[in-house]
């Protein structure tokens, strides 16, 4: 995918990554995380995606707060980055990722309606529905949750 | 020297432009956001299960 994102810095299992969004708000430090969820009803390598700001102040993880740098779709991009990275490493890994919000996951489904073509040439995508129900990913439509494995 | 400092924080093994590896990035997958997001996600999954061409046989 050749949008345009943000640099990234990842640990060596590629499981944390950093970059900092630029914009009006200033320099921003975000954090991805793939967190492994252990469950013997589950393939073995599926992995929870957060994604939030850390908060010097506070020192942790904020993904409530709403930046307003007015570069989502860049940072979209970088998160979609940082998940090819992690399954260059990963390659049988199952992402799950579900937004903070209604409004977030919503975000997420319509960057990835936008750039379909591109997303799906990497991964596979599933969506479930308000009922819980999952069918591979349709564009625009309302998903509680998304799941993605790479091609 | 700072290219050996630089060498000892960065290095660039199989990854993506844009991507770096550094020893400087933290492991957060413990940081209570994350463990809470990861709950979340195994609740949904143990409610509502995977899709059907995933689920072990």
């Amino acid at each position: 995918m050749s949008l345009d994102r943000y640099d990234l810095k990842a640990d060596s299992n590629q499981l944390s990554f950093e970059f900092f969004s630029d914009g009006p708000k200033g320099k921003i430090k975000k954090i991805i995380q793939f967190k492994r969820l252990i469950n013997s009803e589950f393939p073995n390598d599926l992995f929870n995606l957060g994604f939030g700001d850390f908060n010097d102040a506070k020192g942790k993880i904020d993904d409530l707060v709403v930046s307003n740098n007015n570069d989502s779709e860049k940072i979209l991009a970088t998160v979609a980055a940082a998940s090819i990275s992690f399954t260059d490493q990963h390659p049988e890994a199952y992402i799950i990722a579900q937004g903070s919000t209604p409004s977030r996951t919503r975000f997420y489904i319509m960057g990835i309606s936008k750039n379909l073509k591109q997303v799906t040439d990497v991964f596979e995508i599933w969506g479930a529905s308000a009922d819980g129900q999952w069918e591979f990913f349709q564009k625009n439509k309302p998903y509680k949750a998304l799941l993605a494995k790479r091609k | 020297m700072a290219t050996t400092t630089a060498s000892k924080t960065k290095r660039r093994i199989n990854t993506r432009k844009g991507v770096v590896v550094s020893s400087e990035v933290k492991d957060y997958s413990n940081d209570p956001f994350f463990v809470k997001k990861a709950e979340e996600a195994e609740a949904f999954l143990n409610k509502h299960g995977l899709p059907k061409e995933l689920v072990k046989k």
